[in-house]
């Protein structure tokens, strides 16, 4: 039960939720692109994740996103307001099809257990 | 999925919110030359005051169907900037000098505001159609 069980359907499954909660933020930061003073926010992944990624490791450890003030933000306006918009749409845009990746390989594992079941 | 609706909540806040304000720029623009209000003297320009909703903090995002952090119109403010004279002895509202009080209406600024609300407007309509596409494709699991 190797392919059921490995922990990459449960990364994949946290990796999913991780793009909804960043879809949030964006949406949240688009939302505000007029509210003066308001900054945006962007989902940071711990240094858990990308420690054992970059050992290339299969990473199994639960993904642990911590939503924080956007680093890359600078205020260029007069109201206070730090939204680029051009930057948060492709943002968006980029998560979304982060987020639609995660579900297609989901999806083939399971169609590869699907085969398997049915024995060919 | 709960998360995916409370982002398409926050973005209709946003749709909402930049409704009001084109509405109001419709009936500054619909004002420019009017002289008799209800409260008296010229029309006064019409703007919106916007906020984020809720605690601006991060608490909010993590809980599923939670829409803090959308917008809202907290209040609509009429301009303070004084009326704007006009020569025109012949009108009835003119004082003994000759001069009309107009409202002070600048309808570039009002067109360039409308602009900036249409595309404020079209990018909240973006991320909902983003979330749509996102929604569709989860309903794909296990297909």
């Amino acid at each position: 039960m190797q392919l059921l069980f490995d922990g990459t359907a449960q990364l994949l499954d946290e990796m999913i939720r991780a793009a909804t909660l960043r879809h949030k933020v964006l949406a949240r930061n688009i939302a505000n692109i007029d509210t003066p003073g308001y900054r945006p926010m962007e989902v940071e992944f711990s240094e858990a994740l990308k420690l054992a990624s970059e050992e290339g490791e299969l990473p199994t450890t639960v993904v642990r996103t911590v939503v924080a003030a956007d680093r890359s933000a600078d205020v260029g306006r007069y109201d206070g307001n730090a939204v680029d918009l051009d930057r948060q749409m492709a943002k968006m845009a980029e998560n979304a099809l982060w987020h639609n990746a995660m579900i297609q390989i989901l999806n083939s594992r399971m169609n590869l257990l699907r085969t398997a079941i049915r024995g060919g | 999925m709960g998360s995916i609706f409370a982002s398409m909540e926050i973005n209709a806040t946003a749709l909402a919110a930049q409704r009001v304000r084109m509405n109001l720029i419709a009936e500054n623009l619909a004002n420019a030359e009017v002289t008799r209000t209800p409260t008296g003297g010229p029309y006064r320009r019409k703007g919106v005051v916007l906020g984020t909703r809720g605690t601006p903090g991060f608490e909010g995002l993590l809980k599923a169907g939670d829409v803090s952090g959308g917008v809202e119109v907290l209040k609509i403010v009429e301009s303070q900037a004084p009326p704007n004279p006009v020569y025109n002895p012949s009108h009835p509202d003119a004082d003994s000098t000759g001069y009309v009080a107009m409202p002070s209406i600048n309808p570039v600024m009002e067109m360039v505001d409308l602009m900036s609300a249409s595309r404020a407007y079209e990018a909240n309509v973006s991320a909902i159609q983003i979330a749509k596409s996102m929604m569709a494709k989860t309903l794909e699991i296990g297909r």
